[in-house]
């Protein structure tokens, strides 16, 4: 709920200040480690390897193994000297197809969110993009390191891809040999993919082994207390809010009679 | 529209009085021929955190903006600290499960717009009366806030046998404004608890956090002092990774006292509840107990009620 990233898309002279909200989440189910003997949660423990101790963060430095058991040491000074300057402005580098750019190529995404003041200006950009069909490449500062970008706009607003860069992507791994076809096997084949094409609706598609689990978990906890599998019943705020108005019509004789002007004093001012 | 001051109990039969339900701000726009929205202060969406909520659009006459509170009860008082978990669940299941257990009730004191009609210039008995009759039937999901003409006393006392969070009086008469402030609305505390901004923290000996305190009073922000009981580390994660400012905000504070030379500032846009047995004479907090951070509100809304 929270943004991720908070920065400026700069277009030319204009800064628009936007904040990033991600776009995907992980919906799957995640356990926690528990003791066996009593259900307790089993902690993590950082202890040195050689004398069994254990560290806290104060005692723990950072090392890069360049040999087996060979390590340099880089400081937290070493690392400030080198890191890229702060900037949080998403700069917006050329305009170009969406179809250009190889699917590959995106990482995260995230919605783009105009944050107060830069709302005339973040519209015009989504507009006019959307209607020239165009999306921009842009680069900005994320934690540490540079980060590559686009920002696309969409009916409903304008949607950031974090991207790979170039060196990130990887070639196919292994070569395989492509065998002569021949002409009716391609129209077989052809014929079968056009018999097969509908529009991609991702509500029909779910993870069946996530649905199972929770499920089961469902179950399991349903199972545990049978007698509670409804639901708990909280009390109502109707029932509340009527419990309280019956007292105040009973209590007294000034039933239902507004009554007369008792001010207390106000609280002073410290 | 905001609550501008706090009061003693009173009666007056200038003022209408309401609960005041311990849960988080809320406007819902319904559509009976469309759908629900809910959006909260921080202009968050929130009904993917509430689903159980996704038809009360039926239950209005027509196309409306309700202004009211989402609350959850739990043996049969509102309990802050089970929406306040809610709303920030993302987990689908975990949402469900919830919901099933802890359903959520949207309870609606005002109405803002009706039929593509803005109501807020209207008085608020008019707008009381409006709101009766937009909404079709109460449910456990959708409920009416229940009003008690000129009798401040007797509910806030009833409010403190029943541990709720107190009364809310309104000036008869009162418009809408939305997003402002006015002494027309006046809470009247039950529960002695408030909403600060945090302003830093101070990382003290055996992972005890001290987190400095502030509220505005126009646009200054006061020092309120340090709480440390109850922070849990859930909630410190989110302020150590806060970003930082490079100083602390406010025009006056002890510089040297209970570590604050040592604290680490905050850019103020965290906002926390604090409990407290009693305020001292110059506004400081007895016994304060953290009682974790809040996405619903924004730190402008957190000032100074004493002013």
């Amino acid at each position: 709920m929270a943004a991720t990233h908070k920065g400026a898309i700069s277009f030319g002279l204009v800064h628009i200040p936007v904040a990033l909200h991600t776009a995907t989440q992980d919906n799957d189910i995640h356990f926690n480690q528990l003791c066996k003997e009593d259900n307790s949660r089993v902690r993590y423990k950082k202890i040195c390897a050689s004398c069994g101790k254990e560290v806290n963060s104060g005692d723990i430095i950072r090392g890069f193994e360049y040999d087996k058991d060979k390590y340099v040491i880089v400081t937290d000074e070493d690392l400030e000297k080198i890191k890229t300057e702060k900037d949080k402005t998403i700069q917006i580098l050329h305009f170009t197809d969406l179809t250009s750019i190889r699917p590959i190529y995106y990482d995260k995404t995230y919605h783009a969110v105009p944050e107060a003041g830069g709302e005339k200006a973040f519209e015009l950009l989504r507009r006019s993009m959307m209607e020239e069909g165009k999306i921009a490449v842009a680069k900005t500062v994320m934690g540490n390191g540079e980060t590559l970008l686009c920002v696309i706009p969409t009916e409903e607003g304008v949607l950031i891809e974090k991207m790979f860069f170039q060196d990130e992507i990887k070639d196919i791994p292994k070569p395989y040999s492509r065998p002569e076809l021949n002409e009716t096997e391609l129209t077989m084949a052809k014929t079968l993919i056009g018999s097969m094409v509908h529009p991609f609706d991702p509500s029909l598609y779910h993870d069946e082994y996530q649905v199972r689990l929770k499920q089961l978990i469902q179950d399991k906890i349903n199972g545990k207390n049978i007698v509670a599998s409804q639901p708990e019943s909280g009390g109502n705020v109707i029932d509340l809010m009527e419990a309280l108005q019956r007292s105040i019509e009973q209590s007294g004789d000034s039933a239902g009679e507004t009554p007369k002007k008792k001010r207390a004093p106000r609280k002073k001012s410290s | 529209m905001l609550i501008g001051a706090e009061s003693k109990p009173f009666d007056d039969p200038d003022y209408l009085f309401e609960l005041k339900l311990d849960g988080e701000r809320c406007l819902a726009y319904l559509d009976p021929k469309g759908d629900v929205e809910l959006i909260n202060k921080r202009d968050v969406r929130m009904l993917s955190k509430l689903p159980e909520l996704e038809s009360i659009h039926r239950q209005v006459r027509d196309r409306c903006i309700l202004d009211g509170e989402l609350i959850v009860m739990v043996d049969g008082v509102p309990d802050f600290s089970e929406i306040r978990r809610r709303s920030l669940m993302s987990n689908p299941f975990r949402i469900s499960l919830a919901a099933d257990k802890h359903p959520a009730c949207f309870t609606a004191y005002d109405i803002l717009y009706l039929g593509g009609e803005p109501v807020v210039l209207r008085p608020l008995e008019e707008r009381k009366d409006l709101l009766r009759r937009t909404v079709i039937g109460e449910t456990s999901l959708l409920a009416l806030s229940r009003v008690f003409d000129g009798h401040g006393t007797a509910l806030y006392s009833l409010a403190e046998q029943k541990d709720l969070e107190g009364v809310v009086a309104k000036r008869k008469g009162s418009l809408y404004y939305p997003g402002k402030r006015t002494k027309d609305w006046l809470k009247i505390k039950n529960l002695k608890d408030d909403d600060f901004v945090v302003c830093g923290y101070i990382q003290k000996q055996d992972h005890l956090v001290s987190i400095v305190l502030g509220q505005y009073r126009g646009s200054a922000m006061l020092y309120k002092g340090h709480v440390t009981m109850g922070v849990s580390r859930g909630d410190f994660n989110i302020i150590s990774r806060h970003p930082r400012a490079d100083r602390p905000l406010f025009s006056s504070y002890p510089e040297t006292k209970g570590g604050n030379d040592r604290a680490v500032w905050l850019l103020p846009d965290l906002v926390c509840t604090v409990s407290y047995m009693e305020r001292t004479e110059n506004g400081g907090l007895r016994h304060p107990v953290f009682k974790g951070l809040r996405a619903d509100k924004t730190a402008e809304e957190c000032v100074d009620p004493f002013q």
